[in-house]
């Protein structure tokens, strides 16, 4: 298998309408990975103003929060038969000051080489079913209803994501290197 | 390392502005943005040899000329909202004497005022975060957040691709893990 990107870009959702046999516009909804955390962070206990450590405060009541946060998808929605193709890349924002909804931002969208019949339908949205657990909805019905099909990326953001920056294992203090990871990727923080 | 998640996506940086306004350096009142500085990584990957044979094309691989695409995420709690910006920050060098020279360029963004006064009011861009480069050799980036109240400003940055470190696919490199069916020649 061909490794290019190093799984920077996983499909997280994906369906056909090729069994489409009712007529009926399809959707899908997906769970976006937004708190899932797969190890524990560990933050430092002392050293000179540790409790500024970007790791403290990631992981005491910082960064990267589920319901405070950011995720990128791209979304690919083709089609076959009335062939043709349209790609939009869409941030989904939440904040605990609006978290009964969530917002949905369509940040671009790419036009592809779409035949007139596929280009006349705008029917294809994403939408927020279920803010609380992060649940998106897909709809796409721009082509003949059994040859549409549709692919959303993770593109980056949200909180499940791999933290590079200081390590709070050796508790280094504010403008410290001394942690166990690259400190190429060293943050310091001070105010101005 | 620690991980937040295993996804794919790499936070590099993070920050949020509460301690710091009550943990003496902002005394606890109003005033005053608050900065951070973060690196870029800028180096060949460990497990990369670049040849040294200049018949292959990878013989010219300079770490000095390197792009980097990041997206920062700010959202605040009380003027509230979210804000996404893209960036690229460009780096490149000339034999003469201003050597390393980089730059930072916002690609796009997209912005949600919950609150009509979050990051700048208005139905423009946000006025933050801004980034500007404070070292070129080490690609030492600085970053400044505000945009809401002193102590409810939080912001993520987020590597979204680019970089000199980047594991040099389909190129015949020798690595262990990755498939070189890719190949790359010299054309003229």
């Amino acid at each position: 298998m061909a490794l290019i990107g190093g799984f920077k870009g996983p499909i997280i959702a994906a369906f056909s309408t090729a069994e489409n046999s009712d007529n009926v516009a399809k959707q899908m909804d997906f769970v976006v990975p937004i708190k899932t955390n797969i190890d524990t962070l560990v933050a430092p206990t002392s050293g000179t103003n540790y409790t500024q450590d970007p790791v403290y405060r990631a992981k005491v009541n910082g960064c990267g929060l589920e319901d405070q946060m950011a995720i990128k998808l791209g979304i690919h929605a083709t089609g076959s038969y009335y062939y043709g193709q349209v790609y939009r890349e869409y941030i989904y924002f939440r904040n605990k000051n609006g978290s009964s909804s969530g917002y949905i931002m369509q940040l671009s969208e790419q036009v592809g080489d779409n035949y007139s019949s596929f280009d006349s339908s705008s029917d294809f949205s994403l939408t927020i079913q279920n803010n609380s657990t992060a649940t998106l909805r897909v709809r796409q019905d721009k082509d003949y209803f059994t040859a549409n099909e549709v692919k959303v990326y993770y593109l980056g953001g949200g909180t499940d994501v791999t933290f590079v920056g200081r390590n709070g294992v050796d508790a280094s203090g504010l403008g410290s290197r001394g942690a166990d990871y690259d400190d190429r990727y060293y943050q310091t923080f001070w105010i101005t | 390392m620690a991980l937040i998640g295993g996804n794919g996506g790499i936070m590099i940086a993070c920050a949020e502005s509460n301690v710091y306004a009550s943990n003496g350096g902002h005394n606890g009142s109003a005033g005053g943005n608050m900065e951070f500085d973060f690196y870029l990584p800028v180096d060949v990957q460990d497990t990369v040899t670049v040849p040294t044979s200049t018949a292959d094309v990878r013989s010219g691989f300079d770490t000095r000329f390197t792009t980097h695409y990041i997206a920062t995420h700010s959202s605040g709690s009380y003027y509230w909202g979210n804000n996404w910006k893209e960036w690229v920050i460009q780096r490149r060098y000339d034999t003469g004497s201003s050597g390393m020279s980089a730059t930072v360029t916002k690609i796009r963004e997209v912005i949600h005022r919950g609150h009509p006064s979050f990051n700048g009011g208005g139905s423009g861009d946000g006025s933050f975060p801004t980034m500007s480069v404070q070292d070129a050799d080490t690609l030492q980036i600085r970053c400044r957040i505000g945009g809401d109240y002193w102590n409810s400003n939080n912001i993520e940055i987020y590597y979204l691709g680019g970089s000199a470190e980047t594991p040099m696919i389909g190129v015949g490199a020798d690595h262990p893990t990755y498939n070189y069916d890719l190949t790359q020649a010299w054309s003229e």
